[in-house]
């Protein structure tokens, strides 16, 4: 880890910080996902890509697009998860839901809404000495 | 350098913004009839190839303009509320001097219950006091002047109306400044409410000590407490009338808009009180019998059903759960004065100790009941001469002349009730009958001091039937003395009627009663109606209510629903007056499903497959039929193959299985779609069109329609205590208004199951514990509703009594339970009123799904009932809720955006099964026979066509990817460009 931050500026770790908040929204949808609104692969598979990116994209930034091809797979992850999701939003705002709001699925949107925003904040930042 | 770094920032901000565009515009399209109704958009456009003369507003809005709707809508609500408030009690507190001064108190004081807490049933606009108005605007419209610091107290608590019991504030704190100068009267505001998804906590509908507290600081305070129970539901209020201090009590459910300025106008004698209650008030709040069974058990094999259950389709999240309604008939009144009757007969055990809450010493109704169901009182006095009952050609009719013996104006209730004959016929075939039953209720007009008015009351003889499932298999109308009588409330009745026996106090009764208020029918021989023809038969609002001869056979359609037939006899114990004691319940029991239920449970042998369609059915036929050439043709006209011929598989499935309230445009045959949406109780749900956007004049401050929300009338309960089927009916009416105005064509009410106990989260959208209640006040809106080319959809069907684990739990019951109560008000709203839409509910009955069962959906439903309109799911949230539902008789499945049945409706497999295909096709067959012979086809003639066209947000949202897309693309090359000036430089 330490190799992989030498060299790197603030925008790298909020970067990384952005990619936790993924894992703590993926470990969150894994139990959140079990409920009756369901579970979607595509997800997890956006979510992980984007978590991959994130560390490749750390270990080098390849022509300074490391938060513009993460916060792609981070916002692409966000979305189809408030699709598959608008209706548990809908139902517990108007209190309908057949499942009552989890601790899962409070730490599945904290995590959702972490990602996207260290992500942004990071992309105003350098990750490099050399950028 | 600074370049690279604001073009990445922005390019990943873009990028975000970019992807959430696209999934809100993948959303929208999704669920673009639903959008359309909330933008008041359209994605078709009509046009006229004719010369444009033709009228083509079949059915048309009644009044001027929206602000004249607007000032009836409010004059209605205040009506019903001024109509629907219950007096309890009264020591000669009230009426109130209209300059009195009084000091409120109670955190509901300032945080009142307008409706419910929750769902689309609860009230709109909450907060706005322009709209719903405060206590204090109330009181002070009626001249009343309410102590400043008390109020200003309440409200700097900032509490919700939705707050527990237990945030009442301690009285300690209350300011005394004021009180001396406010002590006309001390009036004490206590609520209760609950809504969709739950049900209440045990305890909730207890008064807390903090609130017994707050009595006794009113009573500190004024000569003249005056409580106001401000709750759909029942309240135990037993302290308060024990209290000698507290000198009146008032009962009105969810205010409404305007309900408080009735309320001031109650309290000050401006309009005299002639509520009745509509649940029974019990002194304990779980003594019913129904409460006993509340909430659900889990099977003892819960494990074995999940593993069984498909993976696909689930069981929904309270399938393995089910709760049983052990009461029997039972519910509500029907317990408590039945096994009052028995105790004064001594017979059947009913003074054991089995469900005694409050009795000290063996089963007491004078301990465990305060007010029953139907009571109330009046600020003058009214005697009824019961002067003629007869049963002729199967109609009950009942002279009854009312006179006002009081000093004040005022309209009083007849409520008719009858007691059948309970014989050793029905103790040996489990039949059960209530001591006292409503048969039907008339209101007086408004009668001055000496005034007399007599009523006549009719009703079908078939609804004083019961039903036998174990001998006749049908209704039943036995030989014997029926026992006619009229009193204010279920108890008085029943006292007259035992008095008409010849039983006084010393046998047990709580006071003596009236003979001459009892009138007797001698059946002269046992009859079944197993094929009843009714002489009169259908709604008029001059002639009232009757059934419509269907001509179907009546017989046990759902012994699967009882675990008796299901798992064995004596499996269960349902309530039975032989045995009061004996069969009291003593909780759920922990039932094991067996291999077929269990088949039921997870949908495993339900469904067959058929054949590919092939050439056994025609679609996509090119043809010239549009929908407006079948308006006011039969439903078995030819021209209905024909329009469904043209319909593609695609149009097909969007009617049936997409969208939540609304049905996409068919282009195909130029039906140019709906706009359908909740309505039960508060009004539809939904705001007023944009079309009606010029400044109101009835609001203060408010501009535009558009942001008003047309939920303002009171709760279900408060129009069922109005007792006034006309007040009724014109409700109905009025919300068919609201529908123009609101842009829909049909509207998803009224709520129709029953307060089986006062827990049930969503008793705000009922109207009553009693049945008959329920058919009456249902069809009479039904029939309003529908009375000007709109659809009503009565719900939930069936048996969704309770909130708990709503998504799948099964309800298990017994057949003359369902028809003589649960299923009685959806009778009433179809096989009188005729309603034309019914909302399928989330549970199950016996091991089956509502929307599955066959037997609800086309054998009670359609055969018996003759219904012939189309059924909705409510909210297909879970996959249970599934496809292949159609083919055993639901219609449509009520989806949100992003929730769609595409697994089972989609065009290949629709075109390789054609049971499936024949039903969806059927279903669309129903929808729009429904839909074209409403005020849908307004603007449509045959020589119209409906065509595609984007509104205004496709575009918008079209333009919006487009843009945040190319703001990304521009940034990344801004990137780039940085990247290669970096590289110039040697950086």
């Amino acid at each position: 880890m330490a190799k992989l931050l030498k060299g790197k500026k603030i925008g790298a770790y909020f970067n990384l910080v952005a990619a936790v908040f993924a894992i703590v929204a993926l470990i969150g949808y894994a139990f959140a996902g079990q409920d009756s609104y369901g579970f979607v692969p595509m997800v997890v598979i956006l979510l992980a890509l984007g978590v991959i990116s994130a560390l490749i994209f750390t270990w080098h930034d390849f022509y300074g697009f490391g938060p513009v091809v993460t916060m792609a797979f981070f916002a692409a992850g966000f979305g189809v998860f408030l699709n598959s999701r608008f209706m548990y939003y809908s139902h517990q705002y108007y209190k309908i839901a057949s499942d009552p709001i989890s601790a899962a699925m409070i730490v599945t949107t904290i995590g959702m809404i972490g990602m996207l925003l260290f992500e942004l904040i990071s992309a105003f930042m350098s990750w490099e000495e050399k950028r | 350098m600074k370049l690279k770094k604001i073009s990445r920032g922005f390019a990943a901000f873009f990028v975000l913004i970019y992807i959430a565009m696209l999934a809100l515009t993948s959303l929208a399209f999704e669920a673009q009839a639903d959008v359309n109704q909330m933008l008041g958009t359209a994605s078709y456009k009509i046009v006229d190839t004719g010369d444009g003369t033709e009228d083509t507003q079949y059915f048309k809005k009644k009044t001027r303009s929206i602000d004249a709707f607007m000032d009836q809508k409010l004059a209605l609500v205040e009506e019903i509320v001024g109509e629907g408030i219950v007096l309890l009690k009264n020591d000669g507190a009230l009426p109130l001097a209209s300059n009195a001064k009084v000091t409120t108190l109670g955190k509901a004081s300032t945080a009142l219950v307008y409706g419910g807490s929750s769902g689309n049933a609860a009230i709109g606009n909450p907060g706005n006091s322009e709209i719903n108005w405060t206590l204090k605007r109330g009181l002070e419209n009626a001249g009343l002047q309410v102590n400043p610091s008390v109020w200003a107290f309440y409200e700097s608590q900032g509490l919700s109306y939705t707050a527990e019991p237990s945030a009442e504030p301690d009285p300690s704190g209350i300011p005394t400044e004021d009180e001396e100068k406010y002590k006309d009267a001390a009036i004490v505001v206590f609520s209760r409410v609950t809504g969709e998804g739950g049900d209440a906590a045990e305890g909730y509908y207890e008064l807390t000590e903090t609130e017994l507290a707050l009595v006794k600081h009113a009573e500190e305070i004024s000569e003249n407490v005056i409580v106001v129970i401000n709750s759909p539901s029942a309240v135990a209020i037993h302290p308060l009338v024990e209290d000698e201090s507290v000198r009146a009590i008032l009962q009105v459910g969810g205010l409404g808009a305007r309900g408080t300025k009735a309320l001031g106008s109650v309290l000050t004698g401006a309009v005299n009180p002639s509520g009745k209650l509509t649940d029974i008030y019990a002194a304990d709040s779980r003594s019913s019998a129904a409460y006993q069974m509340a909430g659900t058990k889990e099977y003892a094999n819960a494990a074995e059903i999940l593993a069984a259950a498909d993976a696909a389709l689930g069981i929904g999240a309270g399938g393995t759960k089910y709760t049983l309604f052990s009461e029997g008939i039972y519910v509500g009144y029907k317990y408590y004065e039945t096994r009052y009757e028995d105790s004064v007969m001594k017979q059947g055990n009913a003074d054991g100790k089995a469900g005694a809450f409050l009795s000290s010493d063996g089963w007491n109704y004078a301990d465990e009941v305060d007010y029953s169901f139907g009571y109330g009182l009046s600020y003058t006095s009214f005697t009824q001469e019961l002067q003629d009952v007869s049963v002729e050609d199967g109609v009950i009719t009942a002279t009854v002349k009312v006179t006002n013996t009081g000093n004040l104006p005022g309209k009083e209730v007849v409520e008719l009730y009858v007691q059948s004959p309970y014989t050793e016929y029905d103790r040996q075939n489990g039949v059960e009958k209530s001591a006292i039953q409503l048969v039907t209720f008339e209101k007086t007009g408004l009668l001055e001091p000496g005034a007399e008015e007599t009523l006549t009351l009719k009703m079908d003889a078939y609804n004083i039937a019961s039903y036998d499932a174990k001998a006749a298999k049908t209704w039943i109308l036995e030989d014997g003395t029926y026992y006619f009588a009229v009193g204010n409330g279920a108890h008085e009745a029943l006292n007259n009627i035992l008095s008409a026996k010849g039983k006084t106090s010393t046998d047990g009764m709580t006071a003596n009663g009236d003979a001459s208020l009892t009138k007797t029918w001698e059946n002269p021989a046992f009859t079944t109606l197993s094929n009843p023809t009714f002489t009169e038969n259908g709604f008029t609002t001059e002639n009232g209510l009757f059934h419509n001869n269907t001509g179907a056979e009546i017989t046990n359609r759902l012994g699967d629903a009882d675990p008796n037939t299901l798992l064995g006899d004596h499996t269960v114990t349902y309530l039975t007056r032989s045995d009061w004691d004996g069969s009291w319940s003593s909780g759920i029991q922990a039932l094991t499903a067996n291999k077929t239920m269990i088949d039921h449970i997870t949908f495993a042998s339900l469904y067959e497959k058929g054949a590919p369609v092939g050439d056994m059915y025609h679609y996509g036929v090119e043809g010239s039929m549009s929908a407006i050439m079948a308006m006011g043709k039969s439903y078995d006209d030819p021209v209905w193959d024909e329009l469904l011929d043209q319909m593609i598989p695609e149009e097909m499935i969007a009617t049936v299985g997409k969208n939540f309230g609304a049905i996409d445009p068919i282009l195909a045959i130029s039906f140019p779609g709906t706009s359908d949406n909740d309505g039960v109780g508060s009004g539809p749900a939904t705001n007023y069109s944009s079309e009606y956007d010029q400044g109101s004049t009835v609001f203060e401050g408010i501009a535009r329609y558009s942001t008003i929300d047309p939920r303002m009338y009171p709760s279900e309960s408060v129009q069922a205590a109005t007792f006034n089927q006309q007040l009724s009916y014109r409700t109905g009416e009025m919300m068919s208004e609201d529908c123009y105005y609101a842009g829909l064509t049909s509207l998803w009410g009224p709520g129709l199951n029953l307060h089986r106990h006062p827990y049930a989260g969503r008793n705000f959208e009922y109207y009553s514990e009693d049945s008959m209640m329920t058919y009456i006040t249902g069809a009479q809106i039904t029939a309003g509703l529908q009375s000007n080319g709109v659809i009503a959809g009565p719900k939930h069907f069936c048996f969704n009594d309770q909130e708990t684990d709503r998504y799948g739990f099964a309800v298990y019951v017994n057949e003359q339970a369902t028809r003589e109560n649960s299923l009685r008000g959806f009778e009433g709203a179809v096989a009188v009123a005729k309603a034309k839409n019914i909302m399928t509910s989330l549970n199950r009955i016996g091991p089956d799904w509502v929307g599955e069962s066959d037997e609800l959906q086309n054998g009670i439903l359609r055969e018996e009932w003759g219904f012939d309109g189309y059924t909705i799911t409510d909210n297909a949230l879970e996959p249970y809720m599934c496809g292949r539902s159609i083919a055993y008789g639901n219609d449509k499945l009520m989806l949100l955006p992003g929730n769609s049945r595409s697994d089972e409706l989609n065009k290949t497999a629709l075109l390789n099964d054609v049971n499936l295909f024949s039903a969806v096709r059927e279903a669309c067959h129903r929808i729009l026979y429904t839909f074209v012979n409403s005020k849908a086809m307004n603007g449509i003639s045959s020589s119209i066509e409906v065509v595609p066209v984007n509104p205004w947000w496709k575009t918008a949202l079209i333009d919006a990817d487009i843009i945040f897309g190319c703001l990304a693309a521009l940034c990344i090359v801004g990137m780039l460009t940085g990247e290669n000036k970096l590289k110039k430089e040697g950086k």
